[in-house]
């Protein structure tokens, strides 16, 4: 057991190292909103849960992937429960607003001329910017720069102004 | 391409003949005008991945096609299954190809009801099969002078490619203190003390050891252990993903047991 305790943290060990010392130069994804950012991030975070929830019901090993997230970012996991929690939180409001917005979209109405259809959308930026603020406050400032950068150097993503992570 | 074309022109017609008025159908570059993303994964012999769309501006949003391509431009077409905002592809990956792939999906999407666009949106995707190698037994307990020897299979990619070794001290206790490693890019040269011929990477150990009896366990044995680890990585373009292989052989120091580890393979 403790031969293979040693054996685990000398893995992570030997990643963390490399993702310091070894890996090439990447860039950041920039000129991206910061509630577009964090709703991709926040969509990843979970997407990966439910990947990791339908590998384990199929009896495998969901470890790898259910902390997908911890391993590259470097969190703790008191840091990965935190952000699992608060992006657990902003899928369940997400959806609620997703589905407000099918149900009116459903009627014929459109975004630029339905006052009802821009009020969720800006909601539902709202939600993302509130989440993220939890984010922060939870990690703390230092903690908070290194996640940051994280989600810039791996989200890949195209958009007006965005200057694409690592193509 | 077939399906996604076929959809957005079966989309058009409905749109024709529902939508008086709406009467011309155009493509555009959905992603350089909002926002998409992909992400993938390799597990289990699949490429797993989703194609997301943040449409800023209030449109509705209709389906999302993906692709996975690998170096040479091949295309497996991934079932997708789509909701408001996102499409989460499906692709079995050709077993026996190593290598980076592209996931690549098009969000399309209708605006007003008369204009019907897509987009591309990319992430690579590492994928290496049954990746083999072993590493030579060093002594009980390493000192500065002795070699290392690792090998590692397979070392020919059309993309970069890392070969690392490393030396790592450890106490049972999860404490390391003692850390030395080299690492260079292989890729299209032998850099030494990489052999391409051989596939064989040297090492020498170039600090002593400070880990021995570092750790004090229940029974009042002292115990440490200490292993070597070789790694291969690659990536393309310099950027992610890294597909890394590690390779670990961990002896313990107290009960004399050695033994050699083969794990710790990480793919994203």
């Amino acid at each position: 057991m403790r031969y293979s305790r040693s054996f685990s943290l000398a893995c992570l060990f030997c990643l963390g190292l490399r993702a310091f010392c070894q890996g090439p130069q990447v860039n950041s994804v920039t000129g991206a909103p910061n509630y577009v950012l964090y709703d991709f991030f926040f969509f990843r975070v979970m997407w990966l849960q439910d990947q990791a929830d339908k590998i384990k019901a199929q009896g495998k090993d969901d470890s790898q992937i259910r902390h997908t997230i911890q391993q590259q970012a470097g969190l703790t996991s008191q840091q990965e429960s935190t952000l699992n929690a608060i992006a657990s939180d902003w899928r369940t409001n997400n959806a609620s607003i997703l589905s407000q917005i099918q149900t009116i979209a459903a009627t014929g109405a459109r975004g630029p001329t339905s006052p009802q259809l821009q009020a969720l959308h800006s909601q539902r930026q709202q939600l993302v910017l509130d989440h993220l603020s939890q984010l922060q406050t939870a990690y703390g400032p230092g903690s908070f720069y290194m996640l940051d950068l994280f989600v810039r150097r791996t989200t890949s993503m195209s958009g007006p102004g965005v200057t694409p992570a690592g193509k | 391409m077939k399906v996604r074309i076929l959809r957005a022109t079966l989309l058009a017609a409905v749109l024709v003949m529902f939508a008086p008025g709406a009467a011309h159908a155009q493509e555009s570059d959905d992603c350089e005008n909002f926002y998409c993303t992909a992400y993938a994964m390799y597990s289990s012999g699949s490429i797993t991945g989703y194609v997301q769309y943040y449409d800023d501006s209030e449109d509705w949003y209709l389906g999302v096609d993906a692709y996975v391509w690998d170096q040479l431009g091949n295309e497996t077409w991934c079932n997708s299954d789509e909701e408001y905002d996102t499409a989460t592809a499906y692709c079995s990956y050709p077993p026996g190809s190593n290598g980076v792939w592209d996931l690549v999906g098009y969000p399309w999407y209708s605006l007003e009801g008369d204009e019907v666009g897509d987009g591309a949106v990319y992430y690579d995707v590492g994928v290496m099969n049954m990746p083999s190698g072993e590493i030579s037994v060093v002594g009980p307990l390493a000192s500065v002078g002795d070699v290392f020897y690792a090998t590692l299979q397979p070392t020919s990619f059309n993309f970069d490619a890392y070969q690392a070794a490393e030396y790592i001290g450890s106490t049972t206790d999860g404490c390391y203190n003692t850390y030395h490693r080299t690492s260079q890019p292989v890729s299209g040269s032998a850099a030494p003390p990489f052999n391409l011929s051989n596939n064989q990477y040297q090492d020498t150990v170039a600090s002593p050891p400070s880990y021995v009896a570092a750790y004090e366990d229940a029974t009042n044995q002292y115990q440490s252990s200490c292993g070597w680890s070789a790694y291969q990585q690659m990536s393309y373009n310099s950027g992610p993903p890294y597909v890394s292989r590690y390779l670990t052989q961990t002896i313990s120091y107290g009960n004399q047991v050695t033994t050699c580890r083969d794990a710790c393979t990480t793919i994203y």
